[in-house]
């Protein structure tokens, strides 16, 4: 018996490469799909011809010639794909185009068994079957190819769009054009023997796609080099997976794209907008859970409510979707692709003002107010709709409750300013500012309270986030998740301005008065405690500088003996008067000479006019 | 285990198919087929061959070609255009005003001479001339548009070339497969080289098909496509 286990194997091993020579391109059709021969194991098949070929092929008198196609050719033309950022030019697919043969039996209007020179062949599933509009082989189920990958065009080249080597078994066709065949091979089903789908070569990382799609970035991006291969094997057929195999990186660009039928026709995306990025952000695949941010919290960048207005080509020029937005009435939008780019997206991490690896390769707009196609800075991302976009409703929000960001406070110096609520212009052109743009370079004795490192709210140092008078901080070091990771605490909740509890997306606490009936009346104020500003704390020493009085010699009297919240006097981005005292209006008023100002005559000395609490200050200086 | 050795015995068994010869079916076998015209036009009792071929061109018969010593009118066809795809690496030459074999068939098969049109006319079975020029094939055997048919008259592959596109590389300049069941003509591929116009339905053809060798290909796809179209 081993020995005839021994002679068996042999004559395997040693009849194969006979074999081989017998089992080039043509035969693999049979058992696959394509091969219609009533006794195919294929579900869909003929009830007695014998012939592999004759459903598609004819020596003589073929109709058209090319192929020597045999099958009937559909006459029916569908709307092609298009998409805002599509460069090519893609027509209705030709009568010389190959793809129009593929499509003989793939529109779903011609029986498979329909041929030019042997008749209507029947089937098993009856005479004159054909693809069904149900069928995921039927591309114009749906009665368009608008969701299908483009096909009988020339692709318009670029840096990250080649055509493929010459020894690559994806091609173009002779006129350059791409076909269904540049993809697909009808006669092999298997080449990938997990997707299948008679492709040219194994898609798995999208092998076959990036023949042609080099996206910038991609080879180290996040999605193509998981960092953590447990989390990668999570993503599966229930997470979303379609193509077969399992995990981010074998369904490269699969994981979000999808070539034929996604939900999304424009870039082929396989689910609407933030639904794709929660196949796996949802804390299912990657732990860290970015929907429950969403969901979740009070306050956040509105990705669940805001369905369809963002447009992959919105820039300045674009007439349809300019950003930052050109008019009030614009409906206003953020959608995780606004902040990220998937393609590029990785763990790299970096120092402000410089973005880091989650946010690399997305449109800004910089300090200087042009578009910028890939922001450098982090705050240029923020500036596409925090700038000079027309619709920012934060200038409409005066209620003492707020409108959806908590309350407003309405400074002193934005009276009259157009550019109100417009943070490029704020962080640009004050006088005083947080160093988000540009350093602002201010001497210890003028800023006492600077910490030489940021702390966690528990006042442990947070790494690599050193401080001093030339240092520079994100948006994010303010507006961000207020229970992720950048609180420096451990944990595995997602940083970034997703959403928090706290007003304005703020990571910690910086507490605002109520305002009184009028302002400058008699408040109740906020009753001091750490916690309550433990945002500015994070950089400003509040316990043992400023309510030291190491600055200004009447913080504690007005912090803790009045009851003023550092937002009453101080504008947190920036301000036109020095010291970012930027007074609250619902809180301050003019004194009863009418005077609302504030003069600084040197480090920690300077005068108020003012009516606040109750209180008359009349150029009262310290 | 037991399939294992199934399987080996099967793997060799196919192996030795391909390496059987094929039969050629025999001359005679042109008796009684659709190129019988001595039966279905009731020529004389030597004209089984003749409607095509002649043994001498005596004196008064008119001009034609040696070539196979043909008798049929020769067609006058200009361009039959040629076959081309975005796959194909051969250049088929255009048929028209050519004399090579395929020319010969498509003297009936073309459409533009008539079946009964002779260099030496021929007689019916009380010896009376048959007519000239009445018959004409019909539209479901003829192949006028050339750009529309399996492409003939090129130099098919040789095993440098035939591999990359999945072809069955030509032996030699004769026929693929070494021993004349699937010639080829100075090196090209021919109407005959699938064709063979003796093989009537007594030696089993159908569409004057040729027996090519037995592969398993041909077997499992029910087609002799395979035995070049790998």
């Amino acid at each position: 018996m081993r020995a005839a286990k021994h002679i068996a194997l042999f004559l395997l091993l040693g009849g194969a490469p006979c074999l081989q020579a017998q089992t080039g391109n043509k035969t693999s059709i049979l058992n696959s799909k394509h091969d219609f021969r009533a006794v195919s194991s294929a579900q869909l098949r003929s009830t007695s011809t014998d012939d592999a070929c004759v459903f598609c092929h004819t020596p003589h008198n073929a109709s058209p010639g090319s192929y020597l196609w045999n099958h009937r050719l559909s006459t029916r033309d569908f709307s092609s794909y298009s998409s805002s950022t599509l460069q090519s030019t893609v027509t209705p697919v030709q009568p010389q185009d190959v793809s129009k043969l593929c499509l003989s039996c793939h529109d779903g209007t011609i029986a498979l068994g329909d041929t030019v020179n042997d008749g209507s062949i029947e089937f098993v599933q009856g005479n004159g079957y054909a693809l069904p509009s149900s069928s995921a082989s039927n591309l114009a189920g749906d009665q368009t190819f608008a969701n299908d990958h483009p096909f009988g065009f020339v692709p318009r080249l670029s840096p990250e769009l080649l055509i493929p080597p010459a020894s690559d078994a994806v091609r173009l066709d002779r006129s350059g054009k791409l076909q269904c065949t540049s993809c697909h091979d009808p006669h092999r089903e298997n080449a990938d023997p997990t997707t299948r789908k008679f492709l040219l070569k194994s898609n798995q990382a999208s092998a076959l796609c990036l023949t042609c799609h080099q996206k910038n970035g991609w080879d180290v991006s996040v999605h193509n080099l998981p960092p953590d291969p447990v989390e990668d094997l999570r993503y599966t057929e229930s997470q979303g997976a379609h193509t077969g195999y399992t995990g981010v990186r074998n369904n490269g660009c699969e994981s979000c794209h999808r070539p034929h039928a996604p939900q999304v026709s424009q870039r082929l995306v396989k689910q609407l907008e933030e639904n794709v990025c929660f196949q796996c952000h949802d804390g299912t695949v990657v732990t860290l859970n970015l929907k429950a941010e969403f969901l979740g919290k009070t306050y956040t960048h509105p990705v669940l409510l805001t369905p369809s207005t963002h447009d992959a080509a919105e820039d300045p020029n674009s007439a349809s979707n300019p950003l930052p937005e050109t008019s009030v009435g614009m409906p206003r939008h953020a959608e995780c692709m606004d902040c990220h780019n998937a393609h590029k997206t990785n763990a790299a991490a970096a120092q402000p003002p410089l973005v880091n690896g989650a946010l690399l390769g997305v449109k800004g707009q910089s300090a200087g107010n042009s578009f910028l196609p890939e922001a450098v800075n982090e705050y240029e991302i923020c500036f596409k709709c925090h700038g000079d976009s027309a619709n920012k409703p934060q200038a409409l929000d005066k209620g003492s409750a707020g409108a959806g960001y908590g309350r407003n406070p309405q400074r002193q110096l934005d009276a009259g300013n157009l550019n109100a609520f417009n943070t490029r212009v704020e962080f640009t052109m004050g006088t005083s500012f947080h160093p988000v743009t540009r350093a602002r370079n201010l001497s210890v004795v003028e800023v006492p309270s600077l910490r030489t490192t940021m702390v966690t709210s528990g006042g442990a140092p947070v790494n690599n986030r050193p401080l001093s008078g030339g240092s520079q901080i994100y948006c994010t070091d303010c507006h961000n998740s207020d229970t992720g990771r950048n609180l420096g605490i451990a944990g595995n909740l997602p940083s970034g301005p997703h959403g928090s509890n706290l007003p304005h997306i703020l990571e910690r606490n910086s507490a605002l008065e109520l305002p009184p009936a009028v302002a400058g009346g008699t408040s109740s104020g906020v009753t001091y405690t750490l916690s309550s500003y433990a945002l500015c704390d994070k950089c400003h020493d509040v316990q043992n500088s400023v309510l030291a009085d190491r600055s200004f010699g009447k913080h504690q009297l007005h912090v803790i003996e009045q009851r003023a919240a550092c937002s009453t006097c101080h504008d947190p981005h920036a301000s036109a008067a020095p010291m970012l005292v930027n007074f609250d209006l619902s809180i301050v008023a003019p004194n009863s000479q009418g005077v609302l100002q504030f003069t600084r005559t040197g480090p920690g000395h300077g005068s108020c006019s003012l009516r606040c609490h109750g209180q008359d200050h009349g150029n009262e200086s310290y | 285990m037991k399939f294992v050795l199934k399987a080996a015995l099967l793997v060799l068994a196919l192996c030795v198919a391909t390496s059987t010869f094929a039969a050629r079916a025999p001359k005679s076998a042109v008796f009684g087929s659709a190129h019988d015209f001595k039966t279905q036009l009731g020529g004389a009792s030597y004209t089984l061959c003749n409607f095509c071929h002649v043994a001498h061109k005596f004196g008064s018969a008119p001009v034609g070609p040696g070539y196979l010593l043909w008798n049929h009118t020769l067609s006058s066809v200009a361009s039959y255009g040629v076959y081309t795809s975005d796959s194909m690496r051969s250049t088929p030459t255009d048929l028209g005003g050519q004399l090579v074999v395929s020319n010969l068939c498509l003297s009936c098969h073309d459409g533009t001479v008539a079946i009964n049109s002779w260099y030496e006319g021929q007689a019916a079975a009380n010896f009376q001339p048959l007519p000239q020029g009445t018959l004409f094939m019909p539209d479901d055997t003829t192949v006028r548009d050339l750009t529309k048919q399996h492409p003939v008259n090129f130099v098919y592959p040789d095993a440098t070339t035939a591999a990359a596109i999945g072809i069955q590389p030509a032996a030699d300049q004769f026929s693929v497969d070494g021993n004349g069941n699937v010639p080829l003509f100075q090196g090209r591929m021919q109407c005959a080289t699938c064709h063979d116009p003796h093989a009537g339905p007594s030696s089993g053809a159908h569409l004057f098909f040729r027996t090519f060798p037995s592969t398993p290909a041909q077997t499992l796809t029910g087609t002799s496509c395979v035995y070049c179209h790998l």
